[in-house]
């Protein structure tokens, strides 16, 4: 799993009508809003960053959508993953 | 509040990512830590140069975050630059020092032992084969303070000048462009303009997958501003051509029609700065110097038609963007490897520069002629301190005495010992590096640093006999193609269990934190380095050998400062201390403590260099715009003449296809890194053939059906992806797959450019055929057995 804290911003006036179609996606969450500069921010929780990727681009097709771009990612998960595939190997 | 561990590893980045726009969140965080601390870095995955703050927990590195204060990316952050790192927790690391036995295997040693072997053995060699026989091969990854070591030890210790680096294979003829026009090297701009620009010129350049983060200021721009145009000049029609007002589309290769082109367009509609031209610049082809009214005869052969014929570039399209280029007022170009990269490297750097001056789209917010950098250390670790062959610290020439006298001194190495003749560059140093019973290779021994030049040499079957038969060590984090042709393997830290400053693309030198401990024996280039001076009687040249690699890199650093105090390259306010608080690293010139850097260089009140005593008397009172770079001492800038030629190998009956070759925005260079992050390898697990619909259907290839792409030189074999993206006729293969079977490198061509020697990787002529139907290829190849021979 991979997360991140992103910035998806939103066409003119079409705020509110993005936070509802953000309602379809199980694996966004909204976390707060600026509604000056039309700004959402929030969390994604992806498998993996190629399916990151592509809820991005899915979302991008929407006309609501003006840019999603990502400010920081967790992977503590994969790195204990990793530390510990590496303990196994070097037991082998 | 009570959280669960996901709760609040969202909740931590979603209060990150309000901070980077200065909003508060709805729940916010409260107690609890998600890391133990941030350090500060830069990120080592392009030549960008984002801040990040890495989170370490018990002694790893577990998130990363854009740093907010960064002046590069303002606290965004790219997939691959944020997923990169884990590969350094691969079980695959390097973890001690390794020695070939004589059953070819490897067998782990201790540094002393590891030391004392490569030492014996570069003496014996030196003493047999001259002080040229053992060369330094390294890289645009390594730290400012590594490269600066082994360039000092090689040159200032060994007086030999055979040190070459990776960046002579992707920005050479960037050096040799800024140089010939400008008279010195690196951009006078800065990305900042591109927040001023009208309009944008990408030429030879895949933005939006090489350098997503700069691509994301440009659309934000366009976004913010819909007037601003964007250019791009590309054979292919990648998602940076996507976002474009106006694709040129060329054949590889004939841009340089395209650019002259433009320029006739430029004069023949009166849309010329003659004021800029007159006062600042100087019209020549390299002897004499020409009028206007020469320069336009010169081009005039170019009408939008004839490049249209050379180039396949409509010619309407040549004409508009020649109008948006010239009445923008404002224009900024970008390119990187799709110019660099070719035989005429050099020329096609000049030949954009020419649209700049012929403009007076220079030395003005939002217009620049800028390079961008690949890799994040390109600029300053081997450009700025000199680490090529035929250069000194401060991007200087080895063969003038007075910069000798002057690196000698201030660095305090013995008068004389550097010697003024240049070594050899990188083709040519391997193409002289074998074995010691070969008389006819002169090069015997070679370090490598931080780069994979078994993979990622143009022409590669003609030079890995070299590898294998020369007494070859190689320091790096992973096994890679190189590591199994070499005698001895020394494993190295990443960048975050190190530290050090690297300086990206805008003159920007940025210093990395030492965050947690190497893994094993692992150690930093630097101790290496240092390390093998010591062993090597050369410890008070380098007395920069203790384990402590913040402090090596200090010194390093100020050593470094010392000897480039009063170039035009001056970092000499940019002291470790004062780089250690700055949070988004300082641009040179900057020539004293306390002085902020420079935004833009060549222009009063702007460039500290107008007030430096070195360059000041020579430049007139009232001049506002001078590039005192100007070998003439007139402050002008070249406009050139220059001939048009095309690749140096097209296409023709038997090889009927132009070959070319570049990155895909997950992988990095050869993927030694990036193919060991699982959702990365998930998502380019092979490289793969690009084919237009209509050559596949002409040679009956079906999507995923296997494919051989043969040059005069080699073959491998690739699915094929059909795809519109290029035009027919161009295909295209990505370099990061390490598999033996789909290493493209055997297939390009090691021709190089006469001025910049850097070789033409992206432009071959190639023929192909269908082999098979679909096969699974999706392996996300690695090498992991570092016992494992090259063929594997
Ligand atoms: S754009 Fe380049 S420097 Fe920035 S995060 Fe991505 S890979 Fe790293």
């Amino acid at each position: 799993m991979i997360y991140s804290g992103s910035i998806i911003v939103a066409e003119k006036g079409l705020l509110e009508k993005l936070k509802g179609i953000i309602k379809n996606y199980p694996q966004i969450e909204i976390y707060g809003e600026d509604k000056k500069n039309n700004q959402l921010v929030i969390t994604i929780e992806e498998k993996g960053s190629r399916e990151l990727e592509a809820l991005c681009e899915t979302l991008k097709e929407n006309p609501e959508v003006i840019e999603i771009s990502h400010t920081n990612f967790y992977f503590g998960d994969e790195t204990d993953k990793l530390i510990a595939k590496k303990k196994v190997s070097e037991k082998e | 509040m009570n959280l669960n561990r996901r709760d609040f590893i969202k909740l931590s980045l979603a209060t990150g990512a309000a901070a980077t726009i200065g909003v508060s969140i709805s729940k916010p965080l409260e107690g609890g830590q998600l890391v133990d601390k941030w350090v500060k870095g830069t990120c080592r995955f392009c030549g960008t140069g984002c801040g990040v703050y890495v989170g370490t927990k018990k002694n790893k590195i577990v998130a990363i975050k854009g740093n907010p204060d960064a002046k590069t990316n303002f606290g965004f952050l790219c997939v691959k630059g944020s997923l990169g790192y884990k590969s350094m927790y691969h079980p695959d690391r390097l973890t001690d020092p390794m020695i070939r036995q004589k059953n070819g295997k490897f067998k782990k040693v201790s540094w002393d032992k590891a030391l004392k072997h490569v030492s014996k053995k570069f003496k014996q060699l030196q003493k047999d084969h001259g002080k040229d026989s053992v060369a330094f091969y390294g890289s645009g990854q390594c730290t400012t303070e590594e490269s600066y070591t082994f360039n000092k030890l090689w040159k200032g210790g060994f007086g030999s000048n055979n040190v070459e680096g990776n960046p002579r294979l992707c920005m050479a003829s960037a050096v040799g462009g800024y140089i010939s026009t400008f008279g010195a090297d690196e951009p006078a701009g800065s990305y900042a303009d591109i927040e001023h620009s009208r309009c944008i010129f990408i030429t030879g350049s895949n933005m939006s997958e090489c350098h997503p983060i700069l691509f994301r200021r440009v659309m934000r721009h366009k976004m913010k501003n819909p007037d601003v145009k964007i250019i791009v000049c590309e054979p292919r029609r990648t998602v940076t051509a996507k976002i474009a007002d106006l694709w040129l589309p060329v054949d590889p290769g004939t841009d340089l029609a395209v650019f002259h082109s433009m320029a006739n367009e430029i004069i023949k509609n009166k849309w010329a700065d003659s004021t800029f031209v007159n006062t600042n610049t100087r019209i020549t082809d390299g002897k004499k110097t020409y009028d206007l009214a020469k320069y336009a005869e010169h081009v005039s052969q170019f009408t939008p038609e004839v490049a249209e014929k050379l180039s396949r570039c409509p010619a309407a399209n040549i004409k508009k963007a020649a109008e948006w280029f010239a009445k923008s007022g404002a224009s900024l170009s970008f390119w990187t490897m799709g110019l660099n990269q070719r035989t005429r490297g050099v020329w096609a750097n000049n030949l954009v520069h020419n649209l700049h001056l012929l403009t007076g789209n220079i030395g003005k917010p939002g217009a620049d002629s800028f390079s961008i950098t690949g890799q994040p250390n390109a600029c300053g670790g081997v450009r700025e301190t000199g680490s090529l062959c035929h250069l000194l610290p401060g991007t200087r020439p080895v063969k003038s005495k007075a910069v000798r006298d002057q690196v000698e001194d201030a660095g305090k190495i013995k008068r004389g010992t550097i010697d003024p003749k240049p070594g050899f560059h990188t083709m040519k140093m391997f193409a002289a590096l074998g074995g010691e019973k070969d008389p006819k290779k002169p090069i015997k021994g070679m370090i490598t640093s931080t780069t994979n030049p078994a993979q990622s040499l143009p022409n590669l079957h003609k030079y890995l006999k070299g590898m294998e038969d020369s007494f070859l060590v190689v320091i790096d984090m992973f096994p890679t193609k190189t590591t199994q042709l070499a005698d001895v393997v020394l494993p190295a830290a990443f960048i975050y269990e190190k530290g050090g400053v690297y300086g990206c693309s805008e003159r920007r030198s940025q210093l990395t934190e030492k965050a947690v401990e190497p893994p094993g024996k692992a150690k930093a280039d630097i101790w290496i380095a240092a390390q093998l001076a010591k062993y090597m009687g050369f410890s008070k040249l380098i007395p920069w050998n203790m384990d402590d690699a913040m402090k090596a890199n200090e010194m390093a650093w100020t050593d470094y400062i010392t000897v480039t105090k009063d170039t035009e390259h001056t970092l000499w306010g940019a002291t470790y201390d004062i780089l250690k608080k700055a949070k988004a690293g300082i641009q040179w010139p900057c020539p004293y403590p306390g002085h902020p850097g420079t935004y833009k260089r060549y222009v009063r009140g702007m460039d500290p260099m107008f007030e430096h005593p070195t360059i000041k008397d020579h430049i007139p009172k009232d001049a506002t715009v001078y590039f005192y770079g100007d070998k003439k001492k007139q402050g002008k800038a070249n406009i050139f003449l220059r001939p048009y030629k095309g690749a140096e190998e097209e296409p023709d009956e038997k090889y009927p296809f132009f070959l070319t070759t570049g990155r895909v925005i997950e992988q990095w260079h050869t993927g030694t890194m990036t193919m060991r992050v699982p959702e990365i390898a998930r998502s380019q697990p092979n490289a793969f053939l690009e084919i237009h619909p209509e050559d596949a259907k002409q040679y009956g290839i079906n999507p995923g059906d296997i494919v051989e792409v043969k040059s005069r030189r080699g073959a491998s074999k690739y699915p094929a992806h059909l795809v519109k993206t290029a035009m027919p006729g161009i295909l295209f293969i990505p370099w990061f797959d390490q598999s033996y079977d789909r290493l493209v490198n055997f297939v390009t061509i090691d021709a190089f450019d006469k001025g910049s020697k850097q070789p033409e990787f992206k432009i071959a002529a190639v023929k192909i055929k269908r082999l098979s139907g679909p096969k699974d290829v999706a392996e996300k190849y690695i090498i992991s057995d570092i016992n494992s021979k090259f063929k594997s």
